[in-house]
C-alpha cells in the first residue's frame, strides 16, 4: 500500500470537510441552546428532569439517545453538559451508548435493509445492554477510583 | 412562498435558524438573558474548540487510510474468533452515518455474513477514536477506557445473543 495516493487523500478531504459542514450547524445550534437553557431555566433544570433514582435515570438517558439522532459529536457535547449539570454517570452514559447503537430514526431503513426480525432485535439489545453497561462502568469506576 | 423556501432548506440549517430565531425572540423580551446565554455559547465553544480540531485531523486520517474496498476485503463469511475481532476493528475504525453501512452490511449478509458479526460491527461503531480527545475532555481517561472495553466484551454477547434469538424463531 502507498504511503501517499493523491486520490485517495482527495476523497479523504472531501469526506471530512461533508462531516464537518454536516456537524457544525448542529453543534453550534446545541452549543446556543445549551448556553439558552442554562440560563433560562437555571442550574438545576437537568438534575430536576432526572429523578436520581439511578435505574429510572439510565432508563430515561437510554430514551432520549435512541430517540435522538445525529453526529455523536453533539452526543458527547450535550453528555458532557448534562453530567456537569449535576445528571448522574450511569444516565449520562446509557444516552450516549443509545445514541450511536439505537436508532428508532433508522428503524425503518434498517428494517428495510437488513430485515425486520434483525433490526429489531438488535436495537432491544442494544437498549438493554446500554443500561447495563452504564452500571458496570459506574461501579467499576467506584471500585477503582 | 416562505414555506416553499423552508421545505427547500436542509433539516439541520432548519435547526440552527430555529434557535436563532429562539435567541431573537429571547432578546426582545430580555437582553439581559440573551447576551448571557451568547456569552455562555461562547464560552462552551472556546473550551471545546481544540478538542474539535483535533476530532476532525483524526477524522481525515482515518478517512484516508481506510476505505470500504478495505472494509469488505477483511470481512469475511463465517464467524469465528478472528473474524470477529476484525469485525470489532473494522466497527471502530469505521465512520460516517449508521445507514451509510446498511447497503454494505445488506450485501455481505446476501453473501452469507452471519448476523452476529453485523451486530459486533454495528455495536462497536459506538467506540470514535476520532472523538476520544473530546470524550476525555468530557469524561477522563478512565472512564473511555472502561466503556470502551465493555462496548467491545457487549458487541459479542449482543451477536451471540441476537443469532441465539433469531435460530430460534
Amino acid at each position: 500500500m502507498k504511503i501517499f495516493d493523491k486520490q485517495n487523500f482527495i476523497q479523504a478531504i472531501i469526506k471530512t470537510k461533508n462531516n464537518f459542514w454536516q456537524s457544525i450547524p448542529i453543534l453550534i445550534g446545541v452549543l446556543l441552546l445549551i448556553g439558552l437553557l442554562n440560563n433560562l431555566a437555571g442550574k438545576n433544570f437537568y438534575a430536576k428532569i432526572f429523578s436520581q433514582n439511578v435505574l429510572a435515570d439510565s432508563f430515561l438517558g437510554a430514551i432520549f439517545g435512541s430517540i435522538a439522532a445525529g453526529n455523536p459529536i453533539t452526543s458527547y457535547v450535550v453528555g458532557g453538559e448534562l453530567l456537569k449539570e449535576g445528571v448522574s454517570l450511569i444516565a449520562v452514559t446509557a444516552f450516549l451508548l443509545t445514541w450511536v447503537t439505537v436508532g428508532i430514526v433508522q428503524l425503518p431503513a434498517e428494517s428495510l435493509m437488513l430485515g425486520k426480525k434483525f433490526t429489531w432485535t438488535r436495537n432491544a439489545l442494544g437498549f438493554i445492554s446500554a443500561i447495563i453497561i452504564s452500571f458496570l462502568a459506574w461501579i467499576i469506576l467506584k471500585i477503582i477510583l | 412562498m416562505i414555506k416553499n423556501y423552508w421545505q427547500k432548506i436542509n433539516n439541520k440549517y432548519k435547526f440552527l435558524i430555529i434557535i436563532i430565531i429562539i435567541y431573537i425572540l429571547t432578546f426582545i423580551l430580555n437582553s439581559k438573558i440573551a447576551l448571557n446565554s451568547f456569552d455562555s455559547f461562547c464560552n462552551l465553544g472556546y473550551k471545546i474548540l481544540p478538542t474539535l480540531f483535533l476530532v476532525f485531523i483524526l477524522i481525515f486520517l482515518f478517512n484516508y487510510f481506510l476505505d470500504t474496498k478495505i472494509i469488505k476485503k477483511y470481512i469475511s463469511k463465517k464467524s469465528g474468533w478472528k473474524e470477529h475481532l476484525i469485525v470489532m476493528l473494522i466497527g471502530i475504525l469505521s465512520s460516517g452515518p449508521i445507514y451509510m453501512w446498511y447497503p454494505l452490511l445488506a450485501d455481505l449478509k446476501e453473501k452469507g455474513m452471519d448476523n452476529s458479526l453485523i451486530t459486533s460491527f454495528l455495536y462497536n461503531r459506538s467506540i470514535k477514536p476520532a472523538l476520544i480527545p473530546l470524550m476525555i475532555y468530557y469524561f477522563g481517561l478512565p472512564f473511555v477506557i472502561i466503556i470502551t472495553g465493555l462496548i467491545m466484551v457487549f458487541s459479542l454477547i449482543n451477536g451471540f445473543v441476537l443469532e441465539k434469538i433469531l435460530n430460534n424463531k
